[in-house]
């Protein structure tokens, strides 16, 4: 909770910015009764960084398979690990939501052993210096690991956010995903920009 | 008969062909119309199931915002020749990815489009549009529109075409060479029929019978009619003909002479008596050769009345002459009557010319023995009357003789009764003296002549006469003829009467009541005798028709009413036979006018 208070207090001149474009999507949202307006709205105003990713984390959930020894819970959970860049976005995103018939919830967990109920766990660049640990602590976990810091999947995580063009773009470490027992549906991998595998002749870029 | 065979056979092959030929492109263009529907069912299917794949695979791309993925997925349907053109739409119906690759974003095609309608399809400029809602996961994710040409419709179309005009032109074919053969069953009975039927029309043969053809269907029912109404048609043909030759030789047979005529007047046939009395042959009296043996100088009138009869439909009746073979003329009553069929339309005339010449002859005969017979009874009466003051100047000239002194007074008194006799001769001269040509006759001086012949008779049987003729009532005509008529009329009143019987005659100045004003003159005969009884009303203007046995010849009226009609005259007869109340009279009307020679 510190940390979020932390970033809150960090990000703070950006927010009331943020909250006022929330008010403006969620208009949007409500007026095309679609939850997917961000992508739409996004050619429109160009939409924040952070907001594309907070959406495409939600996104993810929909194209991951996750082994049945993963949690059982009602819930949903999209976790944040280290300095929270998302904001009230993500909880804006994934509110109302559900996948599976779970509801989604927005989480910030403070260590990775708190992280073990997550289905999808962001881990914030601040985490950077500390990334081999937590993928080593989330090991026998099948938490879908996503991050921004470079070289992330280089780490040993599964989907590491690039920008590409301007755009908000992703890779994915196939043999990490496996390792974790996590199923990525072919339509991700398709629009991934770099998927590596275990073997080198697996490297496919759609 | 060839051209009537050919006709025909050519009719059953073409009724063939044309059922058969219907029949089939019913069947195949409802049975290609209903596969195009369903084609073009498949056809939306089929566009349709691309849309879903081409949904599906761009949900990924849409959610990741990667059109380059997506135009990747499109790129796909470079396989599918017939489809042009497809694109993806954001939800907010922003342009996203289209096919074929790398065009010009193109604004979205279907304004009210929402997305609870799922899937829409229209047609567009020859080509199928559909539009379709890409969900994923229960969400809507972006819309596919894309468009197909109509090559596969087409191509379906030509083929069937192709498909449809082999199977046509096979069946065609097959039904050609089946009615063909099929036909003779059913036409060549009627073909034979029509054969037969052709003999005894060119031949007038009406003993031929058509060969029946041992079954039992109508056409075997035709030839037995057909059979029955020959039979029919020969026993009718033989009686005709034994009537027309029995009509011939009646015709041929009769004294008159007789022909036959078309309604127009043109004459087509004459007995054998009328060659034979003309001298004239079949040729030269065709048409209207008749009229070369007329006296010329009647035959204006007798064409005129022809033409007439024949406008009119009235019957003809006329007396003219006709030239004998030896040049003669001789006189005809010529009869022609219309005969009309049962739509009282004149089909042919028939007439008959009867020689009256001898007629006439004994008719003329008859007049002179009457008047001589009246001669006789005239010169009874006239002695009569003459005896009389003959049988007076007789004494007178004896007196004279006796008595000297009063000479001078019986002479004049013989003078008178010579007078007297003088008149009476005068008068009966007028009998005789038949006058060439019509002049002025008076009536009244006629009338009173004719009574002063018959004053002993009146007087004898103690008549009592009234008489009112007035004075000058004159008109043209016979005077002879005139007193002769007057004379027979008094004469059958006094014979009428009985003693002291009553006798009134008035003549007066009257119009004609036949329709055409004719001034003339009007004399009543009226008596209380006998009377006429009704059924001699009209026989006692017949010749030798008399009630008066003994003393009449049965011609007088007979010669009076012939006077009376040359005169242009009438006259009419009345009379009662009711006991008690039995009279007679006979009213004349004689015209002013001059009577015609």
């Amino acid at each position: 909770m510190s940390l979020v208070c932390l970033s809150g207090r960090a990000y703070f001149g950006r927010r009331t910015q943020a909250l006022r474009w929330l008010a403006v999507f969620l208009a949007a949202c409500a007026a095309a009764s679609l939850n997917l307006a961000p992508v739409a709205a996004a050619q429109k105003s160009e939409p924040k960084e952070y907001e594309v990713k907070a959406v495409y984390l939600y996104n993810f959930g929909r194209f991951v398979q996750w082994p049945d020894r993963a949690t059982k819970d009602d819930t949903f959970a999209v976790c944040v690990l280290g300095s929270d860049p998302f904001g009230a976005i993500l909880d804006a995103t994934v509110a109302n939501e559900t996948i599976d018939n779970r509801k989604l919830v927005a989480r910030r967990v403070a260590k990775p052993g708190d992280a073990a109920g997550c289905r999808i766990l962001f881990i914030s660049s601040s985490e950077t210096r500390r990334i081999e640990a937590i993928l080593a602590a989330l090991q026998n976990s099948s938490v879908l690991t996503v991050s921004d810091m470079p070289g992330f999947i280089t780490y040993g995580g599964m989907i590491q956010f690039v920008l590409a063009e301007n755009k908000v773009r992703f890779q994915v470490n196939l043999a990490a995903t496996d390792k974790a027992g996590l199923t990525f549906s072919s339509q991700l991998l398709k629009v991934a920009t770099y998927i590596k595998r275990e073997s080198p002749a697996g490297n496919v870029n759609p | 008969m060839m051209k009537l065979r050919d006709s025909l056979s050519k009719k059953l092959t073409v009724m063939n062909m044309v059922v058969s030929g219907v029949a089939l492109l019913l069947a195949s263009v409802s049975f290609f119309a209903y596969d195009l529907i369903t084609f073009r069912e498949n056809l939306i299917n089929n566009l349709s199931v691309q849309a879903q794949i081409i949904g599906s695979n761009a949900v990924s791309p849409l959610m990741f915002n990667d059109p380059q993925s997506a135009e990747n997925t499109l790129a796909a349907l470079h396989a599918s020749p017939h489809i042009v053109y497809a694109s993806i739409y954001t939800p907010s119906r922003d342009f996203f990815a289209g096919y074929p690759p790398a065009q010009t974003p193109s604004a979205f095609p279907l304004a009210d489009f929402t997305f609870n309608q799922g899937e829409r399809h229209w047609f567009e400029n020859g080509q199928f549009a559909l539009i379709q809602t890409i969900s994923f996961q229960g969400k809507n994710v972006g819309i596919v529109y894309i468009r197909s040409d109509l090559g596969a419709l087409y191509s379906r179309l030509k083929s069937y075409a192709i498909i449809l005009f082999s199977i046509l032109a096979a069946s065609l074919i097959a039904a050609l060479a089946l009615s063909r053969l099929l036909q003779r069953v059913v036409s060549k009975p009627i073909l034979n029929l029509a054969d037969t039927a052709g003999l005894v029309s060119r031949n007038k043969d009406y003993s031929v019978r058509a060969r029946s053809t041992g079954d039992h269907d109508e056409v075997a029912l035709m030839v037995e009619a057909f059979n029955g109404m020959l039979l029919e048609i020969q026993k009718r043909d033989s009686a005709l003909q034994e009537s027309e030759r029995q009509f011939r030789t009646l015709a041929d047979s009769i004294p008159q002479m007789a022909w036959m005529g078309g309604p127009d007047g043109n004459l087509t046939w004459y007995n054998q008596r009328w060659y034979e009395y003309t001298g004239t042959s079949p040729e030269q009296m065709a048409g209207w050769g008749w009229q070369s043996v007329h006296d010329p100088k009647t035959l204006p009138a007798v064409l005129e009345k022809w033409r007439g009869a024949l406008a009119t439909g009235a019957p003809f009746e006329m007396i003219f002459p006709l030239r004998g073979a030896d040049g003669a003329f001789r006189e005809f009553l010529t009869r022609a009557v219309p005969v009309r069929d049962a739509g009282d339309a004149i089909v042919l005339w028939f007439g008959t010319n009867t020689d009256i010449t001898e007629q006439r002859r004994s008719e003329e005969a008859l007049r002179q023995t009457e008047k001589l017979a009246a001669t006789g009874r005239l010169a009874a009466s006239i002695a009569h009357e003459i005896n009389n003051p003959l049988e007076a100047v007789t004494n007178l000239v004896y007196l004279a003789r006796r008595q000297p002194s009063n000479v001078g007074r019986y002479l004049t008194m013989a003078d008178q009764e010579l007078d007297r006799i003088a008149q009476i001769t005068k008068n009966t001269l007028g009998f005789y003296r038949d006058s060439v040509s019509a002049t002025e006759v008076d009536i009244s001086q006629v009338l009173a002549e004719v009574i002063s012949l018959y004053e002993r008779k009146l007087h004898f049987k103690r008549i009592n006469l009234r008489s009112d003729y007035g004075t000058g009532i004159k008109i043209t005509g016979f005077p002879g003829e005139i007193r002769q008529i007057f004379a027979n009329l008094i004469a059958n009143a006094i014979d009428a009467l009985p003693v002291q019987g009553c006798l009134t005659i008035r003549a007066s100045q009257a119009c004609a009541r036949d329709g055409v004003d004719r001034p003339g003159v009007r004399i009543a005969f009226m008596d209380n005798g006998s009377g006429v009884a009704p059924e001699n009303r009209t026989k006692i203007f017949q010749p030798f028709f008399t009630t008066k046995k003994d003393v009449g010849t049965g011609l007088g009226l007979w010669l009076t009413l012939g006077l009376i009609t040359k005169h242009r005259g009438s006259l009419r007869l009345r009379s009662s036979v009711a006991p008690g109340r039995t009279w007679t009279a006979f009213f004349v009307f004689l015209p002013q006018e001059p009577p015609s020679n």
